[in-house]
This record gives C-alpha cells, structure tokens and sequence, in this order.
C-alpha cells in the first residue's frame, strides 16, 4: 500500500509473471511486488510450505526471485527497473 | 579496483561512516564497502530515488548527526561502494569482495575495520514462516525506503522499543496497527529507570512515542505470547494470550486477530560472521546483547590490524556506533603512524562518551534479555530453520541422540546450512540448546563461520582465477 503523501520517482513498468505491474523509481523489488498483492514468493526448500518476505534488509533470503534470468536474487535488495523481468513461483498473480 | 588500499571499512552505517569521516583527513587511501545500495546504515534509510528523508526536515537528534556523517564523508571524497558484499576476510588483511555488478575481486589493506551492524533477533511460534509474517525491521524499511505501508492493517508485536515505534510510523502515515503486543510487562520497563540520570532525553522520546500511540487509540497489550499465525497459503489470523510473570500463559486470555500482516521483533543480535571467519576472538556479554567481538580500548581485535566498531561490540544504538566509529578511525590513523593533532585528548572524551553508551545499552540489553520459557511451547511441527524446512522435533531427537552443540546440531539435522548460514536461526538454537540443556547461553559456543560469509554465484568465484578461496 504505498503512502499518498510521498513524492515518488518516476513511473517504471516491470513484468511479474510476464504480468505488466506499475512501480515507481527508488521502489525495492521487494515493495513493487508487495504492491502489486504480491506476498507468496516461492515454496520452501523441501516443498513443505509458502514463503514470502521476512528481514527486508538482505539476511533471510526468504524473497529469493528470478530477475531477468538470474536466480536466487534477493527482492529486497534490488531497486526496479523499467522493463525488468521478475519470476515467482506463487503462479496466482 | 586497485589492489591494495590502506584501509578498508565494511559497513557504511554510523560506526563505518564516522571513521571514515577520521581518516579521510589524512589522505589515506580509503574504502568502505556496503551491502546495501544506500549510505547510512538501517537509520538512515530513505527513497531509493531521493535525496532526503521522509517529510522533509529531520527532527531526530541521532539521524541529524547520521546525516552529518554522510555529508561530511562525501565532502571529503570518501566513496562508499554500495551494493557489494565483503565475502571473507584472510590473513594478510585480504578481503574477498563481490561488487554490484556480480564480480569477485580481492584487495588487500594495511587495516581493517569491521563495522557490518546487526541484525534482529525471531522468535519462532506456531506458522511463522507465512508470508505475511514479517520483521519490524522489514515494515520499517518498507515505510522508509519505498514509502509502502506493509498492509492496510499491521499487527505490531515483540520485545524492546523498535515495535512501538514502528507503530508510530505505521500510524503517522496513515496506516492502522491493530495493536501492540508487546512481550515484556510494565513491571519490566522498570529497568529503563537505571539509565534516567543520564539518557532523559532518549526516555522522554520513548514516553513521547506511547503517548502519541495512546492518543491515536492503539491497544498496547503488555506481556502477550504469539501462540499461532494462521492462513492456507498467507497470513489471514493471529492469536495471541497473556503471559504470567513466570511466563505461563493464562487460560482464557486467548484473543485473535484477523490480519494479513504481523511485524514482530526482539531485539537484535549482532553481525559478528566476518571476523569469526577471520578468526577474531568473540565474547558472550549479555550486557551487550550477546556474542560480540572481543575489543581492547582502541578497538582493535584480536587479529593484527583489525579493529571493530558499532553494533558488532555491543548492541547500544547509533550513538555508540558513531563514538566507536571516531575511536576507531583514531586508533587506525595511530598504528599507521599518522594520529590526528590532539589525538590522545581525543580519545579520552570518546572514552567517556562510550562507557555513558555501554551503560545505556546495557539497561536496553537488559530489557531486551529473553528468558528461555518460550522454547518449551514450541510445538513440534514449528519450523526452526527456515532455509532447510528443519522442525523442533528435528531438533529435540537430535538433542535426544547427544547432539548438544552448535556444531554438532548442525553435521545431524541441517539447521544453519541454508542460504542465510545461520542467521536467522542461529540465535534461536542457541536458546533452545541453553533451554533444553539447562546450561548457561554463555557456555554454548559462538557458531563456526566459513567463508564465503554471503551467498555468491559460484560462476563469480570460479571467474576470479587467483582468488585465495579457490
């Protein structure tokens, strides 16, 4: 939910899921899909459960996404880009 | 990159800025070298795209000085690369770096200061790992980097101060919190009275802070457990009850929240994985949050040339981090043998400055100290580490099969041997080990730590031909 009052950089558009989603420049990764109602990211390791964002800062390695092809990159410490492509395993977006 | 350089910072926050802001003076080749793409530590967290924090003017003292320490290390032609990863730290004061665009290279410097922060501390209950189920740290660098509310309706729960004033921002941007549940009594807080003499001004802006939440009509629940986070595939309840003093939950005190988010924190532990891996010798202080790096008066380790400064020697907050920073960027320039004019004069007013800050983080630390009665409650389908799906009945068979330590623990069962090495989950097992083996938390080991210290593309290793690593 982003906050009204905040002056935003400039409109970028990246593709979850081949989906086009709006973010705004200086925007996480992390923030852009969880403003997109994104929280279910991956399964655990073994399959057992659903995993989304945890620490934020780049500890956890919880909200491990594919960014234009790479694997295992960490949501939280990226900023958007325009066009950038991101994979998640949650197919319902 | 060149190779050598005189000093090289790891962290970039209070402590890693503040010695920089030292040694710049001087011309010394300096580098500081960061994780995350901006300057300034957890504090100083801003809009990625922007230049100023939220809502324009700072009124917060210690982020005004944060944002002196930024200004004036840039003014000084200090470069702080953001986005890079320290993955290891050998003899020879050689550093593995990884840097933002994905390459590994090394360099080696005549000091090195360790200056990487910390971290928070989780506590594990029933369907924590939903998502939905986030830090206090996470919302909070949600509200100050990306301006974005973690949902429309947070519930705010843990230990210490960080999950009041997370609901102060929630609430300050328009957001609701739902309630507070905080995990020590009102009796507790009776400890911050220790630390009155001296640190009115931090309690008055702690007092301010429940005031403002109380006028804003935010339920503070004191001494609460979070029993269950529920949902199918992402938070959607919460229930948490009431502790006695001796941390039974009383009956019928059961409330639930309907949520899809739950911010909890207790407290922090600090990011002592570089020089464990460097080989620094560690302590256990729980008047500083737990293992922290061994230091002498001027900072330096055990380790020729390798200082340490800010949150890895004690937990206490950006202040000390700030004075250890200046202690330590003296003691550098002293041992390459150009101290700074006035030097000694210098150091003793640090000094006193410090001890004034240990002794506040000691009455924080105190505060913060978990008592190990929640271990027992743990149910044995709760997932203790995250990244190897590894439950506490893993843990409590492989206890049962003699499995009592750190090391050992890990070789039986896995836990700590995902992406995140153990940093989640470290500080946790070590509880359970201290609770489920009656011993004192001091007595179990600091965990080993191997390099490389971070996640990196074995690509990016194997690239890097003369790497000490390979």
């Amino acid at each position: 939910m982003r906050i009204e009052t905040i002056s935003r950089g400039e409109k970028v558009t990246l593709f979850v899921n081949r989906k086009a989603v709006t973010a705004y420049r200086g925007e996480t990764v992390h923030a852009a899909l969880l403003a997109a109602g994104c929280r279910v990211l991956r399964k655990s390791k073994t399959g057992a459960e659903f995993r989304g964002f945890l620490c934020g800062m780049g500890v956890c390695y919880e909200c491990l996404v594919t960014i234009n092809g790479l694997a295992g990159q960490r949501a939280c410490m990226r900023l958007v880009e325009d066009g950038m492509e991101v994979r998640i395993d949650e197919p319902d977006l | 990159m060149s190779r050598t350089c005189d000093v090289a910072i790891v962290g970039a926050g209070f402590a890693g800025l503040a010695a920089a802001g030292v040694l710049a003076r001087s011309g010394l080749d300096i580098r500081v070298f960061d994780e995350n793409l901006h300057v300034g530590g957890q504090l100083l967290r801003r809009p990625g795209g922007t230049s100023h924090v939220l809502g324009g003017f700072e009124f917060d003292g210690i982020k005004r000085s944060g944002l002196r320490l930024v200004a004036h290390a840039a003014r000084r032609g200090v470069k702080v690369r953001g986005g890079t990863q320290v993955l290891g730290l050998f003899p020879g004061n050689t550093l593995l770096v990884e840097g933002g665009d994905g390459t590994v290279s090394e360099i080696t410097a005549r000091c090195v200061l360790c200056a990487a922060g910390a971290r928070e501390i989780y506590l594990p209950f029933k369907g924590w790992t939903l998502p939905g189920v986030i830090s206090t740290g996470s919302a909070q660098i949600l509200i100050k980097s990306s301006g974005m509310l973690p949902a429309k309706e947070t519930l705010v729960g843990g230990l210490g101060p960080l999950p009041f004033v997370l609901a102060r921002e929630i609430c300050r941007h328009g957001g609701k919190v739902l309630a507070v549940l905080d995990h020590a009594g009102v009796s507790d807080k009776i400890w911050l009275l220790r630390a009155l003499p001296r640190n009115l001004r931090k309690l008055l802006d702690g007092a301010w802070i429940m005031a403002l939440l109380t006028l804003s009509g935010i339920r503070v629940r004191p001494r609460m457990r979070i029993l269950e986070a529920k949902g199918k595939t992402q938070l959607e309840s919460v229930v948490a009850a009431r502790a006695a003093g001796n941390g039974e939950i009383i009956s019928g005190t059961e409330i639930r929240y309907e949520t899809e988010c739950l911010a909890v924190g207790f407290g922090f532990a600090p990011n002592i994985e570089l020089p464990l891996q460097a080989g620094c010798a560690a302590e256990h202080l729980p008047e500083r949050g737990g293992w922290v790096v061994r230091v002498g008066n001027l900072l330096e380790t055990s380790l020729e040339n390798v200082f340490a400064a800010g949150e890895v020697t004690g937990i206490a907050g950006a202040r000390k981090s700030m004075i250890e920073g200046r202690i330590a960027g003296l003691a550098i320039l002293e041992r390459l043998g150009c101290p700074a004019p006035g030097s000694p004069q210098l150091l003793q007013g640090l000094a006193s400055e410090r001890r004034d800050e240990l002794r506040y983080g000691a009455v924080l630390n105190r505060m913060c100290r978990l008592s190990g009665d929640w271990v027992r409650r743990v149910p044995e389908e709760t997932i203790i580490c995250r990244c190897e799906d590894v439950r506490m009945a893993d843990i409590r068979k492989a206890l049962a099969d003699g499995f009592v330590t750190p090391g050992a623990l890990r070789k039986a069962c896995r836990c700590g041997l995902g992406n995140c090495q153990g940093r989640i989950c470290s500080p946790i097992i070590r509880d359970i080990l201290a609770a489920e083996t009656r011993s004192d938390p001091g007595r179990i080991s600091a965990p080993s730590v191997r390099p490389p210290i971070k996640a990196v593309r074995l690509g990016a290793l194997a690239e890097n031909e003369e790497s000490i690593i390979s």
